[in-house]
């Protein structure tokens, strides 16, 4: 059995990565940030129905301090992490003069440097095992112009570019670093940033397939890319948008 | 084993050389203990004193010394 943390669990793309793993018969430390007795409750479900374990781990992710209690707190029940998703992010969909500077580093320390701290701690059990994979959630703002996506493609894009130079320094631990950009998915933060500022018509007509992305569309990619078939993928930033046009 | 016993042990396996030649090792001074290798022994004594070392530490950690020093002075590790 493999085990794997995935931060951002409990709703939206990271919800369906979870589900995934579990019924793919994974051990999993389902990141949240808060406490949330409701879902507890559906993950001892979940890790009944698939025979597995389902650990919740609470910590927010812009507590540095947080972060490394909850990692050594993992690390103390001396089980392999065979595959870390960083998922948790926040969004922001806001045109850069209107972007101050306080929430630029708010992005940045959610979608960039906790899972950089994150995988500091995880490469090193990665680099005594000699194997790991890691996946980052990055985004298509991180590889396409859009106004309002300035920031937040930014703090993208440095995972991005984190993602491909580690992928070349830990490759030869057997560590394989991969990223997948998602397009439009249905998920909260896409109500939350864009519906109020784009009609669902202007997102479908720049897409190929004519719809929004489903959460498990990305979770199918996130498995795969955890999997020894694509064993011989590393340092990718993989689009998942449906084909633009 | 003793505390010393397993320090140089993580060397030993870490950046795969001889027992005979850890003691007095300085980082970069061999072509086992480059970069790639220090992250092999750093992840070899976190896991022999059930550690996690601070960034700080990982980057001050420039010699056999140094490590035993950071080790008793910040993780109340004896030697």
């Amino acid at each position: 059995m493999s085990n794997i943390i995935i931060t951002g669990c409990n709703r939206g793309i990271g919800k369906a990565i979870l589900e995934k793993f579990a019924s793919n018969g994974w051990n999993i430390w389902a990141h949240m940030r808060h406490k949330n007795e409701e879902f507890e409750s559906y993950l001892l479900n979940l890790a009944v129905e698939n025979h597995i374990w389902i650990k919740p781990i609470y910590f927010d992710l812009g507590d540095e301090v947080q972060i490394k209690e909850s990692m050594k707190n993992i690390f103390s029940e001396k089980k392999e992490i065979d595959v870390l998703v960083n998922n948790a992010g926040i969004g922001n969909y806001e045109i850069f003069q209107r972007t101050t500077i306080q929430k630029a580093r708010e992005l940045f320390e959610i979608n960039f440097f906790a899972p950089y701290q994150i995988i500091q701690y995880c490469l090193k059990k990665m680099v005594l095992q000699k194997r790991g994979v890691i996946i980052n959630i990055s985004s298509i703002a991180s590889l396409d112009a859009n106004s309002g996506d300035s920031v937040y493609g930014a703090s993208k894009a440095a995972m991005n570019l984190l993602t491909k130079d580690l992928a070349a320094e830990v490759g030869k631990f057997g560590i394989r670093v991969n990223a997948v950009a998602p397009g439009p998915v249905e998920t909260e933060m896409l109500e939350r940033n864009h519906f109020r500022k784009l009609t669902m018509h202007s997102l479908l007509e720049r897409i190929a397939l004519e719809r929004i992305a489903t959460t498990q569309d990305i979770a199918n990619v996130v498995y795969f890319l955890s999997t020894d078939d694509a064993s011989y993928i590393n340092g990718e930033v993989i689009r998942i948008d449906g084909g633009r046009k | 084993m003793s505390n010393k016993e397993k320090y140089v042990q993580a060397f030993v396996e870490a950046l795969e050389v001889e027992e005979s030649i850890v003691e007095g090792l300085e980082y970069q001074a061999i072509a086992e203990w480059d970069s790639v290798g220090h992250m092999s022994l750093i992840a070899a004594i976190e896991e022999a004193f059930d550690i996690m070392m601070d960034t700080d530490d990982i980057i001050d950690f420039s010699s056999y010394e140094k490590g035993k020093e950071i080790l008793t002075s910040n993780y109340g590790i004896e030697f």
